[in-house]
């Protein structure tokens, strides 16, 4: 049994600075996992967000052997690998021991690799598979910001570290061009919407923006950086003059008088939008750029056969006549466990410690073993990056997500509420995905939820025999 | 010293025997007809401890080659053979082999694609997969596929090339029939193939290496150009590893074979299995003075647009046949390559297309012969319909 410090100075197999979404429970359950195990290792990772985020070409964040072959075949592309570590170790090529993992999320393992699975843990290969069950297709990013370029407008995304891109020259009003230095993630922030006469800018709160200062018309002294937050309406701010826009003629003798790119306008409102994933980018020199600053997400969210009942998705809408996904979801765990392989077990990521002791469980399990592991997502279930832990706590302690272990057929059962079992209606409240079920109409489905969570919760203490 | 040993062997145990003496790190495989013959006698190798390869004994043709995949890119000598509906099963990953630049080995036993459901010869499955980036071998008889499996190994593992390569026979006539055929000594072909050196495998854990990642519009196009080039750059390694085996077994090997086609005037371009039967039939006219020959194409890809040219250009009548229809198209596939290749050359044959044997459909002698009494028409100009099937009810 590990302990937290002790953690803390295993390598991190994972590298930090991948895209995945701040608060999203899929690294944070893989860097444990990895950490589980002192032997070499070989990952093979489904299609999915941890696959798109960890390894844009020419990056990887994997400090360790890794491969990607399709969405629904990490099990077959494992023990491909797994038969070739036996044959080339048969033939005296390797001599050691290495230990193999595939990860795929709930889409990859309950739904399109399930087969894929089901066929490897029946041939027995000696690799443990771990589902990152976000309960759903959530997909990764995607940011529509538009940056102007010397080759016109490109998306946020598309720009890279030394890309050229349009830059404002504070000191002499011109448009310049400069290389992109670095893009960061800037999580999820507020964001706000400000507009003017001609323009509608959408930025977070500590954007910062060109103003020139209220009662100095001269520039470049009486332009100043102001953020977002500092803004108010009648200010008069800097914007980037589109051929469209007609040219006003500035009253004032200015840098921005006869300025083809950049005039000012004086701004209406100030509005706050809503909460949505933001990028930023640094640029050598200039520290602005031209944006429409207009953040967005996301092409994903689609229900999987893993989805809870009730809850909102783009392929299980919220309408007049329905009110979000109608089915309830797989138990893939016990699935799994009727393959009566060695070692299954179901865990989350708020508890490291039980986390942790099972994959290590796991590898050194001989044959095949499964973790499925809950991992909140921050876009697909509507909650605050900063409430990860919380409600992956909340799935436990309502029994939701019952914390369990199967060795060798034998079930026990690693969590117990007991009389402190918490009504879901806790963790339901807290997911904007099932905001639509605390209309008193739909009192009913909360009312089948929790029917339906406490049938389950008996009868895994049934199969544990409590 | 080498040596040849005469067997009577189907076309699936030749397979299985170069199989053998290759002795693959991995094997994964899937039971469809006409191929399966290949994977019994194989396991009964594993049984025997003849070879001591990992046979994973898949669920999926999807799973075979996603497994071949993972041991190819692990370090692992890889095969496969299937056929069909299998391969179509398997066509997400076959894209995939070849992208990653793995160097799989599969035997394909063409048989044609459902539906209707049928699970005879024709050469629809190998067809379809022509633009994935596999090199294609086609094979006339047990004995070629026996040859054209050791030589894909070097083909496929060549550090200029590293892509996968199939090895077409037809699905029971080759595959099921009994035939002599000479079969090289062990020590001959095991030295011929040669140890796998694979380039930065998974299984090489202090140096750690990504595959698979995602690729987006910075790159993607790189990688592509890169694969095309590998391709083109095959023909060279294949042109090296034809004339290192024929100095093994004494016979010539070309992308393009010819058949009695010095003085020819008019001939017929087939692949796999029907080009015995043309030749019975050319040996036929030939006695009565005709002067027909065959182009048996051993190379689909990569195509050998100079060769086809070279070998044909004197003609006066060509016959391509094919043995899969390309719905919607003007002509099937290898008749619009082989045209297409004549495209800038003013000395070209009059050329038409057959699609025959479909399903299985037998291809005999009489057909064979209509083929060239029709070209008879063509070489005085006449060309009729350019597109023809032969051996279907109207």
């Amino acid at each position: 049994m590990v302990n937290i410090r002790e953690l803390a100075l295993e390598p991190e197999r994972l590298a930090s600075g991948h895209r995945m979404c701040p608060g999203c429970g899929i690294p944070i359950a893989t860097r444990m996992i990895l950490k589980a195990t002192k032997n070499p290792i070989v990952v093979a990772n489904a299609t999915g967000c941890l696959e798109v985020s960890t390894t844009i070409y020419p990056y990887t964040a994997w400090r360790v052997p890794w491969i990607h072959n399709a969405f629904e075949n990490a099990a077959a592309t494992i023990s491909g690998v797994e038969a070739a570590f036996k044959a080339l170790k048969r033939k005296g090529k390797i001599t050691k021991e290495i230990k193999f993992i595939a990860f795929g999320g709930d889409g990859g393992t309950y739904d399109i690799g399930l087969q894929s699975l089901s066929g490897a843990l029946e041939r027995g290969h000696d690799f443990v598979y771990v589902c990152v069950d976000n309960e759903g297709y959530m997909n990764c990013l995607s940011l529509d910001t538009t940056i102007i370029t010397p080759n016109g407008s490109r998306k946020i995304t598309e720009i890279k570290v030394g890309d050229l891109i349009y830059a404002f020259n504070q000191n002499t009003g011109d448009l310049v061009i400069k290389t992109c230095s670095g893009i960061f993630d800037n999580g999820i922030k507020e964001v706000y919407e400000l507009k003017t006469v001609k323009h509608s800018i959408k930025a977070t709160s500590n954007h910062p923006f060109l103003v020139i200062e209220k009662n100095k018309t001269i520039a470049p002294e009486g332009l100043i950086w102001k953020t977002l937050e500092q803004l108010q309406s009648g200010d008069q701010v800097i914007v980037f003059k589109d051929k469209k826009t007609k040219t006003k003629k500035e009253k004032s003798d200015c840098l921005l008088k006869n300025n083809s790119h950049f005039k000012s306008e004086k701004i209406i409102s100030i509005t706050l939008i809503k909460e949505e994933p933001t990028l930023d980018l640094r640029v050598e020199g200039e520290h602005n750029f031209i944006a429409d600053g207009i953040v967005v997400h996301n092409t994903g969210i689609q229900r999987s056969s893993s989805t809870p009942y009730g809850a909102w998705t783009n392929t299980s809408q919220v309408g007049k006549a329905h009110q979000g996904k109608e089915q309830f979801r797989k138990d893939l765990t016990a699935i799994i466990a009727a393959h009566h392989i060695n070692y299954v077990a179901q865990a989350s990521v708020h508890n490291y410690a039980d986390l942790i002791r099972k994959a290590e469980k796991a590898f050194n399990t001989k044959g095949p073993s499964f973790i499925n592991v809950l991992c909140p997502c921050v876009p697909g279930w509507k909650i605050k990056s900063n409430q990860t832990i919380k409600i992956a706590k909340l799935a436990v302690e309502t029994c939701f997500w019952p914390l369990f272990e199967i060795e060798n057929d034998v079930w026990i059962l690693n969590y117990d509420p007991g009389e402190s079992k918490k009504p879901m209606v806790e963790w339901l409240k807290l997911q904007g995905r099932f905001s639509h079920l605390f209309k008193p109409e739909n009192a009913g489905i909360i009312e089948q939820i929790q029917k339906n969570t406490d049938q389950r919760w008996e009868q895994v203490k049934k199969n544990c025999n409590k | 010293m080498v040596q040849k040993i005469r067997k009577a062997f189907t076309g699936s145990e030749c397979s299985a025997e170069a199989m053998r003496q290759i002795n693959p790190d991995v094997v994964a495989a899937y039971p469809i007809t006409p191929q399966t013959p290949i994977m019994h006698a194989f396991s009964q190798f594993v049984a025997d401890g003849a070879v001591d390869t990992e046979f994973i004994t898949v669920e999926s043709e999807h799973s075979a080659m996603s497994a071949c995949v993972g041991a190819s890119a692990a370090g692992a000598r890889s095969m496969t053979a299937t056929s069909s509906n299998g391969l179509a099963l398997m066509w997400e990953i076959v894209y995939i082999a070849s992208g990653m630049r793995l160097p799989i080995v599969m035997n394909l036993v063409n048989r044609t694609l459902s539906a209707p459901i049928n699970i005879h010869c024709d050469h629809s499955d190998a067809m379809g997969m022509r633009d994935s980036g596999w090199i294609q071998l086609f094979s006339e008889n047990g004995e070629e596929a026996y040859e054209n499996t050791l030589m894909a190994v070097r083909i496929a593992e060549h550090p200029d090339v590293l892509l996968p390569v199939a090895v077409c026979q037809d699905g029971f006539i080759t595959s099921h029939s009994v035939e002599t055929v000479d079969i090289l000594d062990d020590e001959t072909a095991k030295n011929f193939v040669r140890e796998n050196k694979p380039i930065d495998p998974l299984l090489d854990v202090d140096h750690p290496v990504t595959y698979g990642p995602l690729d987006l519009f910075d790159y993607y196009f790189e990688h592509k150009k890169q694969q095309m080039l590998a391709m083109d750059k095959s023909a060279d390694v294949i042109r090296q590893v034809f004339d290192e085996f024929s100095r093994i077994t004494g016979k010539s090997y070309d992308f393009f074979e010819g058949y009695m086609m010095d003085d020819a005037e008019k001939a017929i371009v087939c692949c796999n299995s029907s080009a015995g039967t043309i030749k019975t039939v050319i040996d036929e006219l030939r006695a009565k003075g005709e002067k027909v020959g065959l182009l048996k194409m051993r190379v689909f890809r990569p195509f050998n647009n100079r060769q086809v040219v070279e070998k044909l250009k004197h003609l006066k009548a060509v016959a391509v046949l094919e043995r899969a229809a390309g719905m919607g198209s003007y002509g099937s596939m290898i008749f619009n390559e082989i045209r297409s290749a004549f495209y800038e050359e003013s000395q070209k044959p009059n050329m038409i297309n057959y699609v025959y044997g479909l399903g299985g459909r037998e291809f005999d002698p009489i057909q064979a012969k209509k083929i060239f009494e029709d070209l008879e028409a063509v070489k005085r100009g006449e060309l009729g319909d350019t597109t023809r099937t032969i051996g279907v009810r109207d």
